[in-house]
């Protein structure tokens, strides 16, 4: 279908709610996180209002096409924060958001953030147009406290079992899950610790187990 | 522009090993002074596409020494042009050029360093840390009579890794290659290691 | 390297270091597309919604287009901007080499669907002046990225 000449998008109609721009200042550090797969529109309240009733309302625009959206529990709202998952599940597109601060009948312009593109924030996905299944690795990092030594082991399934231990020896545990494709930094896991027991004899074994909530929003069919 | 009196650097080659490449020519010297050259690079885009258009080295433009480092300006497997001129205040020496073009998938992969330790019955390795572009295939077998080799990717190295939870008293031999994705290419093997491990066995 | 099966046509490519490098210059590279309500590698022209057979074709012409009318008229004072546009380009140049030995195997045939998809491309390309539509197809480059990923 043919498409209409593009018009850049008039500042002042992506926000209906009827205010003055009085100058005031903007919402800063606003930025997109995607933190275990959700995607968060975070910013820094506008400088030189503290103690002000000054509240917030987001706006999203999804790139390429004609409209600002709005999302309702993200308008005049006092939080610096607001979950724009839903809004940003579909990862062929990318997205932007803006967001003004209000202050009484006086706002600000949009503080806006850069081209959200959460393909690229999401974890190596692979997708049969129905689901989404996702591919994470663990490297298992395994300290044994008595001879000093570390070494790894990467494996994709949720628990390791360690055999072959030495007896009456601390051993600690941490977990970062690796996910291939574009370079993402993980947050490893809090160190474990565990000693097993004296007797040699005993079942030198100890299970790893570790697990990994996903939101429902990851799976998408 | 300055007039070019200096002379130009003269017999540029480059030396490539692992995937780190290094420009090198013979100084321009001028007795009491300090030399600065520019280097500067052209991939088969440039030269088929803008063959005007020449991209200043990362690290050496300017530098004093007689050599690049221009691993960080080779990053596709393409013929790459290079061109160096010295400066000396407004000086300026025309440009030399490499004779030959280079490509990185000549490189000469050598075999890695590899270090195998156990930790009670765990069988561990640690390769040479080669940087992001390399992975590693490691092969391992019981020094025994035959016995059968086992095959196993190492993503990355300078880590200490799990190879094998091995009997008491078990000997292993281990080797291993580098191969670099980029280029496609894999090294030799490197020489066999082998460990035996602590203890008899244990009666549970 | 990540092998890209397209249709008959099989290559492997150095997708994850195109990534990177693109990723360095993303930011800056899409903060100068100002037009933000048009976008020219759109969702009904995929890569990976094309006909297996076609995609070849489809893909050869694009980097053709990214190849012929946009690293080379993208300017830019920033020699690390520079630096990895032409690694970039090289790579894309790597690729077209690869697509071209499949075409001479008659195995990156050119049927209706990839060219009516590469025409709408060319068209959302060519409504912008070349400045614009340069700066833009430069900021779309996560989108044919991504669009050679999902035909892995």
């Amino acid at each position: 279908e043919p498409l209409p000449p593009h018009v850049t998008p008039n500042p002042l109609s992506s926000f209906p709610v009827p205010c003055v721009h009085a100058g005031l200042p903007k919402p800063t550090n606003i930025t997109f996180s995607s933190i275990n797969m959700e995607n968060i529109l975070q910013w820094s309240p506008p400088e030189g209002l503290q103690g002000a009733e000054v509240t917030d309302t987001v706006r999203y625009f999804i790139y390429g096409q004609k409209k600002w959206l709005s999302k309702s529990e993200c308008r005049n709202i006092l939080r610096t924060y607001c979950n724009l998952s839903a809004e940003t599940s579909d990862y062929e597109h990318q997205y932007y958001a803006r967001v003004k601060a209000v202050w009484g009948t006086n706002c600000s312009k949009g503080a806006q953030t850069g081209r959200f593109y959460p393909f690229l924030e999401k974890v190596a996905l692979t997708t049969d147009k129905k689901s989404i299944s996702i591919v994470l690795t663990y490297n298992v990092s395994i300290y044994n406290t008595k001879a000093n030594k570390t070494w790894s082991q990467c494996v994709t399934n949720q628990m390791l079992v360690l055999s072959w231990l030495e007896p009456d020896t601390l051993y600690c545990v941490h977990v970062a899950s690796f996910v291939p494709g574009p370079p993402r930094l993980a947050q490893p896991s809090e160190k474990q610790c565990v000693s097993t027991l004296k007797d040699p004899a005993s079942a030198l074994k100890v299970k790893i187990l570790f697990w990994y909530v996903l939101p429902a929003s990851v799976t998408v069919s | 522009d300055g007039v070019a009196v200096l002379t130009a650097p003269q017999n540029l080659s480059v030396q490539s090993t692992n995937m780190k490449h290094l420009l090198t020519w013979s100084p321009v010297v001028v007795p009491g002074e300090i030399i600065d050259y520019f280097v500067e690079y052209q991939g088969e885009y440039e030269s088929l596409y803008m063959s005007h258009i020449w991209i200043p080295s990362s690290w050496c433009s300017p530098t004093e020494n007689p050599e690049c480092d221009i691993t960080d300006d080779i990053t596709a497997t393409v013929l790459y042009n290079l061109r160096v001129r010295a400066t000396l205040g407004s000086q300026t020496s025309a440009w030399s050029t490499l004779k030959h073009p280079f490509n990185r998938n000549s490189t000469i992969l050598t075999p890695p360093g590899l270090e195998v330790s156990k930790d009670g019955f765990h069988l561990v390795i640690k390769l040479e840390d080669l940087g992001p572009q390399f992975e590693f295939l490691v092969a391992y077998w019981r020094r025994e009579p035959g016995a059968k080799e086992h095959i196993k990717m190492v993503r990355n190295g300078g880590v200490p890794v799990l190879l094998e939870t091995a009997e008491p008293g078990a000997a292993y031999c281990v080797k291993a290659q580098t191969f670099v994705k980029a280029i496609g290419r894999h090294s030799a093997f490197s020489q066999a290691e082998c460990v035996k491990l602590q203890g008899e066995a244990l009666s549970l | 390297l990540k092998t890209l099966h397209l249709g008959s046509c099989v290559i492997t490519t150095n997708l994850q270091e195109m990534r990177n490098g693109f990723s360095e210059i993303r930011d800056h590279v899409q903060a100068e597309d100002e037009i933000i309500d048009v976008r020219i590698l759109r969702k009904m022209v995929s890569l990976q919604d094309t006909e297996p057979a076609g995609q070849c074709c489809l893909l050869r012409h694009v980097l053709r287009l990214y190849l012929d009318k946009v690293f080379k008229n993208y300017q830019t004072p920033d020699h690390h901007i520079l630096r990895k546009l032409s690694s970039l380009a090289n790579s894309f140049l790597t690729i077209k080499k690869d697509l071209r030995l499949c075409h001479d195997r008659m195995t990156c045939p050119c049927w209706e669907e990839a060219m009516e998809k590469y025409s709408r491309i060319l068209s959302h390309f060519e409504e912008l002046k070349p400045r614009e539509a340069v700066v833009k197809a430069l900021g779309e480059l996560d989108i044919l990225l991504r669009w050679m990923e999902e035909t892995e």
